[in-house]
């Protein structure tokens, strides 16, 4: 077997094919056409479960091999034989042929003929594999596919679309309609699809682990307002081709911006009950000096009533000392000197407290509008408002410090994400200085900054808490990472943070900490919002 | 009159090695290393038989058949594939398009001979 390439010794080459069919598990049968006879090898005659116990003329019979072979396909295959024999047409099909015992098998079919020098054929070869299992994982596998959601697309290594495998496409989906042939969506033909495609065509990738690359995701678009978002999952496959999973996101898109619309809900909540106490101090002692004025002008009612019958009594005649008595005592029970003494004082106070309500509720509608548009915002009445509503989380363990200069540019961004973000730090400052501070009344500081930085914008927030442990850095923007007790922090809002920083307005978010000094998050906005309009949405 | 085979492979090997048996035949030889090089070749010359291979660089064998297929140079013209796939599939589309022979290579020389022989004599685009 070392030297196939030379000529062979026919007497080797006969015993070599001898072995061949020994080892060989297909069924072999050679047609004579010159005689019209069929010989069967013993292994084509097992297996169709003939064992040698049938009565020969059955078996022997020439035409048995077409007997077997399904009614639907038989046709078929004495034309594609015909088209072999005489035309020379390579014959390959996979059929369904009976079994002696029941049922039917898959069975691969293949043919040789022997020619003379004319092209004459002499004789057939034919050969069958039993591939029934292979069919079945085949079948198996097709089932798979088409279970499946997600739309599997066969492309070639040029991004031309060879095979569909339809997935659940909601109406207006690219994918709803391809066909092989047909052009690439151009959702698609916008991505980075055939960068990637190229990548993994390259024979280095291949076979290898490292084939995979990260998803696409694209978003197309049939109603205005009504965006369709896919992930695009390649892979290498076979040579030189790709298979793309398609699968649609709609809906998770839908949930996540409901999740973050959640914890921003979920945040007020918790704000609201410290901004509740936050009300209700001012609201007290407005109640309270509203009390002390009217006590006040219900004392005064009398004694003005007597001054103002004492001022028409003096106009007929003169008073006399018991009038001037009456008016005393009036004056001393309407304590009217320290009345006059502390009503301004209480007004102005119970204005102060309306006003800081007032400021108050402005900060929390400020905060919870519910806008997701990029708008050119005032840094500083968003941190300054943000700040308000956060004051129950830091007025027992923090001064806070704001520090924005005059002059400062509007930044475009979304405000209601911005202020999340910022809330987040500012909650997590006061948590961190809390650590340390615990009950002592000690109090440490939140210095909270913007200023600009050629065509960004610089927003720090930092402590004087307890810091981070170098462990841990890694892992701070880790969704459901948290190191606070149970009930204190979910682990979302500094994962929330950098999505909303990196991913929506493609700025950077990082953090210096020392143990035992503090932590200060760096926020950098590109002051002009996002370079890539937000619409098209093409992810790396 | 001689008959001329165009021979369309990227392969140079493959092309030499077509190309000297069918000199050695008795034909006149021209070759081609894609699909649209073949067409500027059909174009140019007269070509009584293409040999075409299945796996070229950019188009395929069968998309080349395909474009041959609707266009005046290449309707009529007798086409023998030469290719190392067997794939049903692919055998019934190149028979759908009017294909002479589905040639596996590396071809036996007597084989090759007789099947371009063959394919001549019929010149009949969508007959079998």
């Amino acid at each position: 077997m070392s030297d196939l390439g030379d000529a062979m010794d026919p007497s080797e080459e006969a015993k070599i094919l001898q072995l061949t069919l020994q080892a060989t598990r297909d069924g072999i049968v050679r047609l004579d056409l010159a005689r019209d006879r069929a010989h069967y090898s013993p292994r084509w005659m097992r297996l169709f479960g003939f064992e040698g116990d049938e009565p020969k003329s059955s078996t022997s019979s020439n035409d048995l091999w077409r007997t077997l072979i399904h009614p639907d396909e038989l046709g078929d295959v004495e034309s594609m034989l015909k088209d072999h024999i005489y035309h020379n047409w390579p014959f390959s099909t996979t059929i369904r042929m009976a079994h002696r015992h029941g049922g039917y098998r898959h069975i691969l079919c293949r043919a040789a003929t022997e020619r003379d020098a004319e092209g004459n054929p002499q004789q057939v070869v034919m050969v069958f594999a039993d591939i029934t299992d292979r069919i079945r994982m085949e079948e198996r596998q097709a089932a798979i596919a088409r279970a499946l959601p997600d739309t599997l697309i066969h492309l070639d290594a040029s991004a031309n679309v060879m095979e569909v495998i339809r997935g659940v496409e909601r109406p207006g989906s690219p994918f709803a309609e391809l066909q092989p042939g047909s052009p690439l969506p151009e959702c698609l033909a916008k991505s980075n699809l055939r960068n990637q495609i190229a990548q993994l065509v390259q024979p280095e990738r291949r076979n290898s682990r490292a084939g995979q690359l990260l998803p696409i995701e694209v978003v197309s678009s049939t109603t205005p307002g009504f965006p369709i978002y896919h992930e695009l999952r390649v892979f290498p496959y076979g040579r030189q081709e790709v298979l793309c999973m398609a699968r649609d996101i709609t809906d998770q898109r839908a949930l996540e911006q409901q999740l973050a619309q959640a914890q921003k809900l979920q945040a007020v909540g918790h704000l609201a009950a410290g901004v509740a106490h936050e009300i209700n101090t001012p609201m007290q002692f407005i109640g309270d000096n509203l009390h002390f004025i009217k006590s006040a002008f219900d004392d005064m009612v009398p004694y003005v009533t007597l001054l103002r019958e004492m001022v028409s009594k003096a106009g007929e005649a003169a008073l006399d000392e018991s009038d001037l008595k009456r008016v005393a005592r009036a004056h001393s029970n309407a304590d009217v000197d320290y009345t006059m003494d502390a009503l301004p004082n209480v007004v102005e106070r119970s204005l102060a407290g309306v006003e800081r309500v007032t400021r108050i509720v402005q900060a929390m509608k400020a905060f919870s509008h519910p806008t997701a548009e990029f708008a050119s915002v005032d840094l500083r009445s968003l941190l300054d408002s943000t700040i308000t509503v956060a004051t129950n989380e830091w007025k027992y363990v923090a001064e806070v410090e704001l520090d924005v200069p005059e002059g400062l540019p509007m930044v475009r961004c979304v405000a209601g994400e911005l202020n999340q973000v910022i809330l987040n730090l500012i909650v997590n400052a006061s948590h961190a200085i809390g650590d340390v501070v615990g009950t002592s009344g000690d109090k440490g500081k939140i210095r909270i900054s913007a200023h600009e930085d050629g065509a960004s914008v610089i927003i720090s927030v930092g402590d004087t808490g307890a810091g981070i442990p170098e462990a841990i850095r890694s892992k701070v923007f880790d969704p459901f990472f948290t190191t606070k007790e149970v009930g204190k922090g979910t682990g979302q809002g500094l994962a929330l943070a950098h999505s909303c920083v990196v991913e929506r307005h493609k700025g950077t978010i990082h953090f210096e900490s020392e143990v035992g000094r503090g932590t200060t998050f760096i926020i950098r906005l590109p002051t002009r919002g996002p370079a890539v309009p937000e619409e098209q949405g093409v992810a790396a | 009159m001689t008959t001329t085979v165009l021979i369309v492979d990227d392969a140079p090997t493959v092309r030499r090695y077509l190309s000297d048996i069918m000199e050695k035949t008795g034909y006149d030889v021209l070759s081609a290393p894609s699909g649209p090089h073949a067409m500027v070749t059909l174009r140019n010359n007269s070509v009584d038989l293409v040999l075409l291979d299945y796996n070229l660089p950019g188009m395929n064998g069968l998309s080349v058949l395909h474009w041959m297929r609707s266009d005046p140079v290449g309707l009529d013209m007798p086409v023998v594939m030469l290719t190392t796939e067997t794939a049903p599939s692919l055998v019934q589309r190149a028979k759908a398009l009017g294909a002479a022979g589905w040639l596996v290579k590396p071809p036996d020389p007597k084989e090759l001979v007789w099947t371009a022989q063959n394919a001549l004599s019929r010149r009949s685009p969508l007959g079998n």
